[in-house]
C-alpha cells in the first residue's frame, strides 16, 4: 500500500538536501500570481480555442434542423415579413416538430399580417421567438404578445463578447429591468427555452443546479427515486464565474452564462433553405420530433458573430468564413450542446474552481523539480522535461476533449518548464562543482605523489652528494690518511653539500630544474635535452673525485633528439643517470685517462653511455645508484647495462626508445 | 690557414649587436681604434641583427648575450643563446665574437660552438681593451677562443673526430685532404677541426708566429705532451 510512497521517497530522498524546494515553490507562487493578475488570460483562451478547433469530427446533430431565411426567400428585404413567417411556420408545424425556434432579433419584423402571427404564437406553445433585452439596444421583433406568452415563448439572444474580441460563451438566463423603478425580472435565453421544451418532451425538467444553486440543471422527471445519487438522473450546465478557467476578472460575465462546446466537424447541423421549404422541397422526417430553428442565413442580411470556430453553414455555397458564424448557427451550437449533454452525455466545458486550478499548477511545478533530478545527464533531463511537458499538454487536451474539463494548461506548462529548467540548471551546476571537487582531489593525489617523488629524489641527491663524500672520507681514514687538513676539507665539503640539499628542498617548487649533486647549478629541463645532458656532464666533472684526477681526454658528444613526450620526472631521471654514472667513475675508477660520454640516436633508440678506461668494477654489490638505474629502466621501459670491459674500464649504458608508442 | 695579413688593410664589415649605450660606445671605440677603415653597423635587438646579417653578410658579428629579442622586450640570456644557435645553424661559417659578462651561459651549447666552422671567440666584459680587440680580431680571422666558457678542468674535452684528425696527421703524416677523405667531410671542415684543437691546446697563431714555429708541428707536439696521442 505504501509502495508508491516508498518509490517517491527513493526518488526524492537522495537529493532532498539539494532539491531547494523553496525555489520551486517560489516559482509556482509567481506563476499563480501572474495568472491571477490576468497575465496568462489571453494565452489560456488561445490554448482552449486551439485545443477545441483540433478535434475529431462529430456526427451531424440528429435533433436539430436549421431552416435558413436565404436570399431567395427574403428577396432583398432585410427582414422577413409577418405573413412570410406565418406561412413558413404553418408548413413546418404540419410536420409535428418538437419545438420551433425563430431567431430574428436584429430588427422588428416587417409589418404584414401581425395579428395572425400573434394568434399563431398564443395558440402554439412550441413556438419560441428571440428578442434582445440587454442594454444598450434592446430589440423586440414581435410586440403584442401577452405577458405570459412572453415569459414562456420569448427568449433573449444577447451575446457577451470576451475582452479579446471573441465569442465563446452564451447566456442561459439574465435579469431584465422591466420598469422605470428598476424592478428586475428573470428571463431565460432563447437557447435555454428551446432546449427546455425539447428536453421536457424527453423527460427532463429544468431545475436549480445541485452544487451551484444559480446554475441550470436538467433533472430526469422519471425521478432519481430509483437511483442512489440524484446527480445520475440529470446534468448541471456549468455556470461561468468571472474568474472561471482562463478568464480573470472578465467583466462581461454576468447573469447565467456557460461556455459553448462547439460541435466539431464540417457539417454539424442539418440545414434547409426557407425558399425550398416553402416550395415543399423537404422530407417530413426533417421536422418530425425535431428542434427546428428558423434564422437568417442570407449573408447580406445576417450578422456575423466572432466565434473562434468558423461557420460550416455555407462551406459549399456562398463561400466559407475564416472564423465567426451567424446567429442562428451559434444558437444551434448552444442548444445542441445542452440537449446532447443531457441525452447523450456529450461533454460540456467545465472550468475547475480556482483553488483546484492552483493545485494543478503547483503539482505540475513540483513535477518540474523531480524532472530536474531524474538522471545524472543534463541532456537526458532536458529530454525528460520536454516529454513531461508533452504529456501534460496531451493529457490536458484529452481531458478537455473527452470530459470537457478545462485545466490551466498554459500556466501549468509554464511552471513545469520554468522550474524544470531551473532545477536542471541547478543540478548541472552541482555536477560541475562535484567534478571540480573530484579534479581537485585528483590534483591533491598528484601532489601527494609528487611529494613522495621529492622525498625519493632527495634521497638520491643525498646519495650522489654527501654520501659519496662521506664514503671517500671513510676510505681515506681507513687508508690511514687522517691528516687534519684532509679531514677538514672533507668535512667542509660535507657541510656545504648537506646545506645545499636543504636549499634544494626549498627549490622543489621550481619544478623544471635539475639540481646537480654537488654544485648549486640549476639546469633548466625545458632546454633541449642534449644541451641539458651536456650541462649535467659539465657540472659533474667539475666535482673533485679521485677518478677524475688522471683524465687526459674526454670524448663528449650528445645527439639532439625529440624529448617533447618526456615528462620532467623522466628528464630528471635521465640527468640523474648521467650524473650517477660519472660519479661512479669519479669514485671507483681511479686512474682513468680516457672518459667517453655519449648520447647517440640510432633509429628510434637513444643510448646514453659513460665509459672509462679505469680499473673496472671491483665488486658485484648493487649500490643505491645502480638500484636507481633499475628504477629508471622500469619508468622508461629501456634497458640498463653496467659491465666491466674486456680491455679494462667500465661501461654504463642506458638505451630507451624515444618513440612514446614503444614505451606504452 | 687563414690569411694573417693585417686587418687594417681590409675593409672589414662588422655588425655590433648591443643595446646598452655605454657598452656599445666602448666596443665602437675599440673597433675604430684598431680598424681604421672598418664598416661598422649597429643593431639593438636580435630581430634587427638577423635582418642586417641577412642583408649585409658581415665578416664579423660582435654580440652581447643579454639583448632583447625585439625592442620593448626584456633582455634575457636564453634569448641570446637561442640567437647564437640560430646564427650558427643558418650561417655555419659566420665569425662570431661574444662579448658578455656572463659567458657561463654558453656552457650548454659548447658542443654546438665546437662544431661551428667560423671563428668563435668569447670575451668577458672585464677584459682589457687589448685582450678584447685580440678576441674580436681572432674571430674575424676565423679562430676559436672559448676559454672564457667555464670548462670541467680535468683533461681535454675532444670530439671523436678531432682525435682521429690528430692521430692521422701526427702519427700517420696524413695531409688535410686525405684526412677529409677518411672522415668523409670537406677539407674546410678538417681545417676547422685544427682550429678547434688549437683552441683547446691554447695554441694561438699569434704566439706561433712570434716563435717562428710551424703551428701544425706545435699542435702535434702538444697532443703528445698531453697524452692525447702516443
Amino acid at each position: 500500500m505504501d509502495r508508491p510512497l516508498k518509490a517517491f521517497n527513493k526518488l526524492v530522498k537522495p537529493h532532498a538536501e539539494s532539491l531547494r524546494w523553496p525555489v520551486g515553490v517560489g516559482i509556482v507562487v509567481l506563476v499563480i500570481l501572474a495568472r491571477l493578475s490576468g497575465l496568462f488570460s489571453w494565452l489560456e483562451l488561445l490554448a482552449i480555442d486551439t485545443f477545441l478547433s483540433h478535434r475529431f469530427d462529430e456526427d451531424i446533430d440528429s435533433y436539430i434542423t436549421i431552416v435558413g431565411l436565404d436570399s431567395d426567400y427574403l428577396k432583398n428585404q432585410e427582414v422577413v415579413s409577418d405573413s412570410q413567417l406565418v406561412e413558413l411556420i404553418e408548413v413546418i408545424n404540419d410536420h409535428s416538430p418538437t419545438v420551433v425556434g425563430i431567431n430574428i432579433s436584429r430588427s422588428p419584423l416587417a409589418n404584414g399580417d401581425r395579428q395572425k402571427l400573434l394568434r399563431l404564437f398564443e395558440s402554439t406553445d412550441i413556438l419560441i421567438v428571440s428578442e434582445r433585452i440587454l442594454p444598450p439596444s434592446p430589440v423586440q421583433p414581435l410586440t403584442g404578445l401577452s405577458p405570459e406568452t412572453v415569459l414562456t415563448q420569448v427568449g433573449f439572444n444577447d451575446q457577451s463578447i470576451d475582452s479579446d474580441g471573441r465569442l465563446r460563451r452564451i447566456f442561459l438566463g439574465a435579469s431584465e429591468i422591466v420598469d422605470s423603478t428598476g424592478t428586475e425580472q428573470f428571463r431565460k435565453s432563447f437557447s435555454l427555452l428551446v432546449a427546455e421544451i425539447f428536453l421536457e418532451k424527453h423527460g427532463y425538467e429544468l431545475s436549480s443546479g445541485l452544487w451551484d444553486r444559480d446554475a441550470m440543471r436538467f433533472q430526469s422527471s422519471a425521478g432519481s427515486a430509483g437511483l442512489p445519487w440524484p446527480q445520475f438522473g440529470g446534468i448541471d450546465v456549468p455556470r461561468l464565474t468571472p474568474n472561471a478557467g482562463g478568464y480573470m476578472r472578465e467583466p462581461g460575465i454576468d447573469g447565467v452564462q456557460t461556455l459553448v462546446n462547439f460541435r466539431a466537424g464540417p457539417r454539424p447541423f442539418h440545414v434547409l433553405k426557407a425558399s425550398a421549404v416553402s416550395q415543399g422541397e423537404f422530407e417530413p422526417e426533417e421536422f418530425e420530433g425535431r428542434i427546428v430553428l428558423i434564422g437568417t442565413t442570407d449573408f447580406l442580411a445576417a450578422r456575423e458573430l466572432p466565434t473562434p470556430v468558423a461557420s460550416s453553414l455555407f462551406a459549399d455555397e456562398e463561400g466559407s468564413l475564416v472564423s465567426g458564424m451567424l446567429g442562428i448557427e451559434l444558437e444551434a451550437h448552444s442548444i445542441s450542446q445542452i440537449v446532447n449533454a443531457v441525452l447523450n452525455g456529450r461533454a460540456l466545458i467545465r472550468p475547475l474552481p480556482l483553488w483546484l486550478e492552483s493545485w494543478v499548477i503547483l503539482a505540475c511545478g513540483l513535477c518540474g523539480i523531480l524532472v530536474g533530478k531524474i538522471s545524472a545527464s543534463t541532456i537526458k533531463n532536458l529530454c525528460w522535461l520536454a516529454l513531461t511537458g508533452g504529456v501534460l499538454m496531451v493529457s490536458h487536451y484529452g481531458l478537455l476533449v473527452l470530459a470537457g474539463i478545462w485545466l490551466p494548461v498554459f500556466p501549468a506548462t509554464t511552471g513545469l518548464m520554468a522550474i524544470g529548467t531551473t532545477y536542471i540548471a541547478f543540478a548541472h551546476g552541482e555536477r560541475k562543482s562535484e567534478k571540480a571537487r573530484q579534479r581537485s582531489e585528483s590534483l591533491a593525489e598528484t601532489l601527494r605523489q609528487e611529494r613522495h617523488r621529492a622525498i625519493e629524489r632527495t634521497f638520491e641527491e643525498i646519495h650522489a652528494g654527501p654520501l659519496q663524500t662521506l664514503a671517500g672520507l671513510l676510505r681515506q681514514v681507513r687508508d690511514g690518511d687522517t691528516s687534519k687538513s684532509t679531514l677538514l676539507k672533507g668535512l667542509n665539503s660535507l657541510n656545504v653539500e648537506i646545506r645545499r640539499i636543504g636549499e634544494q628542498l626549498r627549490q622543489e617548487g621550481i619544478d623544471q630544474f635539475y639540481i646537480t649533486g654537488n654544485s648549486k647549478a640549476l639546469i633548466d629541463l625545458m632546454h633541449p635535452m642534449h644541451e641539458v645532458f651536456y650541462e649535467v656532464y659539465n657540472t659533474t666533472l667539475a666535482r673533485q673525485f679521485p677518478g677524475f684526477k688522471a683524465i687526459k681526454i674526454r670524448l663528449v658528444q650528445f645527439d639532439p633528439f625529440n624529448a617533447d613526450d618526456l615528462d620532467l620526472e623522466l628528464k630528471r631521471s635521465l640527468c640523474c643517470f648521467i650524473e650517477e654514472s660519472l660519479v661512479n667513475v669519479g669514485k671507483h675508477a681511479e686512474g682513468t685517462t680516457l672518459l667517453e660520454v655519449t648520447g647517440q640516436l640510432r633509429g628510434r633508440f637513444y643510448t646514453l653511455c659513460v665509459e672509462d678506461n679505469g680499473p673496472g668494477i671491483r665488486s658485484s654489490r648493487t649500490g643505491e645508484g645502480t638500484r636507481f638505474n633499475y628504477r629508471l629502466q622500469s619508468l622508461l621501459g629501456g634497458s640498463f647495462l653496467r659491465r666491466k670491459n674486456s680491455s679494462g674500464g667500465t661501461t654504463c649504458r642506458f638505451t630507451w626508445s624515444v618513440s612514446e608508442a614503444d614505451r606504452l | 690557414m687563414t690569411s694573417t695579413a693585417p686587418a687594417s688593410s681590409d675593409r672589414p664589415n662588422i655588425l655590433v649587436v648591443e643595446d646598452h649605450p655605454t657598452t656599445l660606445e666602448g666596443i665602437l671605440k675599440i673597433l675604430n681604434q684598431f680598424y681604421t677603415s672598418a664598416e661598422i653597423t649597429q643593431a639593438h635587438t636580435f630581430t634587427q641583427a638577423a635582418a642586417v646579417i641577412q642583408n649585409r653578410q658581415p665578416n664579423l658579428v660582435v654580440l652581447d648575450l643579454q639583448i632583447p629579442e625585439q625592442s620593448g622586450d626584456l633582455p634575457h640570456t636564453d634569448q641570446g643563446i637561442k640567437f647564437i644557435k640560430y646564427l650558427m645553424q643558418t650561417y655555419p661559417t659566420l665569425n662570431i665574437a661574444v662579448h658578455s659578462s656572463y659567458p657561463e651561459a654558453l656552457v650548454r651549447i659548447r658542443p654546438d660552438i665546437d662544431n661551428h666552422r667560423g671563428g668563435f671567440t668569447v670575451t668577458d666584459k672585464s677584459r682589457s681593451t687589448r685582450e678584447t680587440f685580440e678576441r674580436f680580431d681572432g674571430a674575424l680571422r676565423g679562430y676559436s677562443h672559448t676559454r672564457e666558457i667555464p670548462g670541467s678542468g680535468v683533461g681535454l674535452e675532444l670530439k671523436p673526430e678531432w682525435l682521429t684528425t690528430l692521430d692521422l696527421a701526427c702519427r700517420a703524416g696524413f695531409q688535410d685532404k686525405a684526412i677529409a677523405q677518411r672522415l668523409n667531410v670537406s677539407e674546410g671542415q678538417v681545417r676547422n677541426y685544427w682550429r678547434k684543437i688549437q683552441d683547446i691546446f691554447d695554441i694561438y697563431p699569434e704566439d706561433a708566429r712570434e716563435d717562428g714555429k710551424n703551428i701544425r708541428i706545435t699542435t702535434c707536439n702538444m697532443a703528445r705532451k698531453k697524452g692525447v696521442i702516443n
